[in-house]
C-alpha cells in the first residue's frame, strides 16, 4: 500500500521531465525556422489515383447512363462494335450521340493506392518474418552443434558464431550482395535476407545453447532412464524447457533483426527506411519522414513485444 | 558360487576423471530383489559408480552387468535407455513441464492408453499420491515430488533400481517415514534397487547389503549387521557408527587387555598373545555399573531424550563413549563405572592410520 500511495510525486516529477524535453526539443526547433509540412506526409500512406478511361476505337457515344456516384457509358464504333465502361459521374467528359476518335478520354475512376509509407513497411515486415524464420532454424541446429561432443560439428559452429558476430552486418550485406550475390547469381532479396538470417542466427545459436545449458543436466538424463533416446529427450524434455527461458532474449533477438533490416536499403531493396529516402528527395520534408518512419518502427517492435510477453504469460503456466 | 545369476555384476570397475581415481576396482553382485546401498562420505566415488551402472558414465576397466547382460566395458556403453534402469535423482528432476500424472506416464508412452492408464493409477496409488495427480511438480512437497519421482521410476518396471541420494532434501521426519516406505513398496514389487547415501540411518533402514566406498575403494560388502559389527577395516569402523578406538594388548586366544579392564569375545583378526591392538569401542556396548572395576570421569554429556551420551576418560588417559539410560544422569566431573559388554573384539593393528 505505502508503495502506491508514494509513486504519484514520482510520476509527476517524470511528467515534468518529459515535457521539459518536449519543450526544450520544440524551442530549438523554432530557432531554426523549420517549416513544418506535416499535411505531406499522409498522402505517403495511402493516396488515391485517377484511372483514365479512354475510348479504343473511332466511333460514338451511343448512351451515357448516370447512376448516382457512377455513370455507364456505351460506346459504338464505326463497325458496329460497341463497349461500355463506368466512370465516376462527375468526372464525365462526353455527352450521349458525341463523335469520339481513338484515345479520347471519357472519363475516370478514382482508387486508393498504397502509399511508399506502407509498401515499404510492408517489404520490411516479409523481410524480417522470412529472416527471423530462418534464423531461428540456422540458430536452433547451430546451437545444438555448439552443444555437441563431435569436435568437427562443435568447431565449425564456433567459427561460423566468431566470423558473424566479429564482422559488422554492414559488411557483410555488401559481401552477401555484391560478392556471393554475384559468384552465385542471387537477386537482391536473397542476398538480404540471406545476410540478415545468418546474422541473427549466429547470435540466436548462442541463445539457444546458453537456454539448453540452463536446463539441468538431470532432465536429460532423467527422461534417458525412462527410454527416450537422447534426440527424442532432447526434442520432448530439454527443448520445450529451454524454450520458455530463451524466449525474453529470443524476442529481444527479433527486435534487433527488425531494426537491422533497415541496413538492407544500401542494396536497394525498398524497406521502411529506403521509402522514407526515397519521400524526402521529392518533399524534402526531412524531420517529418524521419520521425514517422522511427514511429512506424517502433509500432511494429512494439507489438511483437507485447505479443511475446503474452506468449510468456501463457507458457508460465505451469511454472 | 550362487545358484542364479546376479542381476546386478560389477567386476573390477575402474573410473577416473583426470588424475582423480573415482572408483578402483570396486566390485560387488546384487540377486534379484534385493535392495543394496552404497555408503560413504562426499567425494568417495559412490554417485559415479551408480551413474557408470546407469549408463552415464563409460568405464576405464571392468565390467558391469545387468540380468545377465554386459552393458559396461572399456569399449561399450550401452546407452541409458537400453539399460531397463530406472532412476530416482537426488532433485528427483521431475519434468516440470508436465504433471503428475504426466510425469509417471512418460516411461511407459509406447503402452496402449488402457495399459498405461491403469498402471497410472496403479502407481499413484502405491506411493500414495491420487489426489494429486494433475498437480505441476512446483505445487507438490518435497516429500511428494519424491514420491511422484519413485512413481515415475518405478512405471516402466525396470529391472534395476537406481536412487541417487533420494532422500537428502528432505526434513529428517520426513526422512525417517519415507525411507520405511519406500523399502515396503520396494519390496512388495520385488524390486531390485541399489542406492546411494551418505546417511548411515538411511542405509540401515533401507538396504538388504551395504557396500562402504571410501576414496574410490570398496571396503566392504555385506549386510548391516556385519557393517556394523564386523567392519572389515578401519575406516569403516570409524565411518559407521559411533565409536572410539582404545588401546589393547592380546592376552590370548579372544582376550585383550585394555584401558576398560580385561575384555572377551571373538577377535575380528587372528592375533597372536602380546599383539598390541586398537580396539573398537561403540558407545552402547559401554554399561554404566555404580560399582564397577573401572570407574572413568565424565568429560562432557549430551542429553538425547531417553538415553544420554556420555564422553569418559578412562583411568588410562584414553577417551570412549557411553550411551546411559537417562536415568543416571551424572554431573560432568564425576566418576561413573563402566562395564563393557563386547561379544565381537573389532581390533585392528596398532597405529595403523587412515589413509587420505
Amino acid at each position: 500500500m505505502n508503495a502506491t500511495q508514494n509513486t504519484w510525486p514520482w510520476k509527476v516529477l517524470l511528467a515534468v521531465i518529459l515535457i521539459g524535453m518536449a519543450a526544450a526539443i520544440y524551442g530549438s526547433v523554432k530557432k531554426i525556422d523549420y517549416e513544418w509540412r506535416w499535411y505531406r506526409v499522409p498522402q505517403y500512406f495511402v493516396y488515391q489515383g485517377e484511372e483514365v478511361h479512354k475510348i479504343p476505337f473511332d466511333g460514338r457515344i451511343t448512351a451515357v447512363v448516370a447512376n448516382g456516384d457512377v455513370s455507364t457509358v456505351t460506346m459504338t464504333s464505326e463497325s458496329d462494335e460497341v463497349k461500355t465502361v463506368t466512370v465516376d459521374t462527375k468526372t464525365i467528359k462526353v455527352s450521349e450521340g458525341e463523335d469520339l476518335f481513338v484515345g479520347d478520354t471519357v472519363g475516370f475512376t478514382a482508387t486508393w493506392h498504397l502509399g511508399p509509407l506502407v509498401k515499404g513497411l510492408w517489404t520490411t515486415m516479409w523481410l524480417s518474418a522470412i529472416s527471423s524464420v530462418l534464423a531461428l532454424a540456422i540458430g536452433l541446429c547451430t546451437g545444438l552443434a555448439r552443444i555437441s561432443k563431435n569436435y568437427t560439428v562443435n568447431m565449425l559452429a564456433a567459427i561460423y558464431v566468431e566470423i558473424i558476430r566479429g564482422t559488422p552486418l554492414l559488411v557483410q550485406i555488401f559481401i552477401a550482395y555484391f560478392f556471393i550475390g554475384t559468384v552465385f547469381n542471387l537477386s537482391r532479396n536473397v542476398a538480404g535476407v540471406g545476410a540478415l538470417a545468418l546474422f541473427a542466427g549466429a547470435y540466436v545459436a548462442e541463445i539457444v545453447r546458453a537456454g539448453i545449458q540452463s536446463i539441468p543436466r538431470g532432465q536429460m538424463e532423467a527422461a534417458r532412464s525412462l527410454g527416450m533416446t537422447m534426440p527424442q529427450a532432447m526434442m520432448d524434455i530439454v527443448l520445450p524447457q529451454a524454450f520458455k527461458r530463451i524466449l525474453p532474449p529470443l524476442s529481444g533477438q527479433f527486435i534487433s533483426l527488425i531494426k537491422d533490416s533497415s541496413l538492407v536499403s544500401v542494396i536497394a531493396i525498398t524497406d521502411l527506411t529506403k521509402s522514407g529516402r526515397e519521400i524526402i528527395t521529392s518533399t524534402f520534408a526531412t524531420f517529418e519522414v524521419w520521425l514517422v518512419v522511427a514511429a512506424m518502427y517502433l509500432l511494429v517492435t512494439s507489438l511483437l513485444s507485447q505479443l511475446v510477453f503474452y506468449m510468456e504469460r501463457r507458457l508460465a503456466i505451469s511454472d | 558360487m550362487q545358484n542364479t545369476s546376479p542381476l546386478l555384476q560389477v567386476e573390477q570397475v575402474c573410473k577416473s576423471f583426470g588424475t582423480n581415481q573415482v572408483a578402483n576396482e570396486v566390485s560387488f553382485s546384487m540377486a534379484k530383489g534385493e535392495i543394496g546401498c552404497l555408503l560413504g562420505p562426499s567425494g568417495c566415488g559412490k554417485t559415479t559408480l551408480l551413474r557408470v551402472i546407469a549408463g552415464f558414465e563409460a568405464i576405464d576397466k571392468g565390467l558391469v552387468q545387468i540380468n545377465g547382460k554386459v552393458v559396461s566395458t572399456p569399449i561399450l556403453n550401452v546407452p541409458p535407455e537400453n539399460r531397463s534402469i530406472g532412476m530416482v535423482f537426488q532433485d528427483y528432476a521431475l519434468f516440470p513441464h508436465l504433471t503428475a500424472l504426466q510425469n509417471i506416464e512418460f516411461g511407459i508412452r509406447g503402452k496402449t492408453s488402457r495399459l498405461r492408464k491403469e498402471k497410472v493409477k496403479t502407481m499413484l496409488d502405491l506411493v500414495g499420491m491420487a489426489e494429486a495427480a494433475d498437480k505441476y511438480p512446483h505445487e507438490l512437497s518435497g516429500g511428494q515430488q519424491q514420491r511422484v519421482a519413485l512413481a515415475r521410476a518405478l512405471a516402466p518396471e525396470p529391472e534395476l533400481l537406481l536412487l541417487d541420494e533420494p532422500f537428502s532434501n528432505l526434513d529428517a521426519l520426513l526422512r525417517d517415514r519415507l525411507t520405511v516406505e519406500v523399502r515396503d513398496i520396494l519390496k512388495e514389487l520385488g524390486t531390485t534397487a541399489l542406492m546411494v547415501t551418505h546417511n548411515q540411518h538411511e542405509a540401515f533402514s533401507v538396504a538388504d547389503k551395504i557396500g562402504v566406498l571410501f576414496y574410490g575403494t570398496m571396503q566392504q560388502w555385506g549386510n548391516a549387521y556385519d557393517v556394523y559389527h564386523r567392519p572389515a577395516s578401519l575406516e569403516v569402523a570409524t565411518f559407521v557408527g559411533d565409536g572410539a578406538l582404545v588401546t589393547g594388548v592380546v592376552t590370548g586366544p579372544g582376550q585383550v587387555e585394555s584401558g576398560l579392564g580385561l575384555l572377551k569375545g571373538n577377535l575380528s583378526l587372528p592375533c597372536e598373545s602380546g599383539c598390541e591392538v586398537d580396539l573398537l569401542v561403540r558407545p552402547e556396548d559401554v554399561l554404566h555399573v555404580d560399582h564397577a572395576q573401572v570407574q572413568a570421569r565424565v568429560l562432557h554429556k549430551s542429553f538425547r531424550g531417553p538415553n544420554i551420551l556420555y564422553q569418559l576418560e578412562l583411568p588410562s588417559g584414553e577417551q570412549c563413549r557411553a550411551l546411559v539410560s537417562s536415568h543416571h544422569n551424572h554431573t560432568i566431573g564425576d566418576y561413573i563405572g563402566i562395564f563393557p559388554e563386547v561379544d565381537n573384539l573389532v581390533v585392528f593393528p596398532k597405529n595403523l592410520t587412515i589413509q587420505p
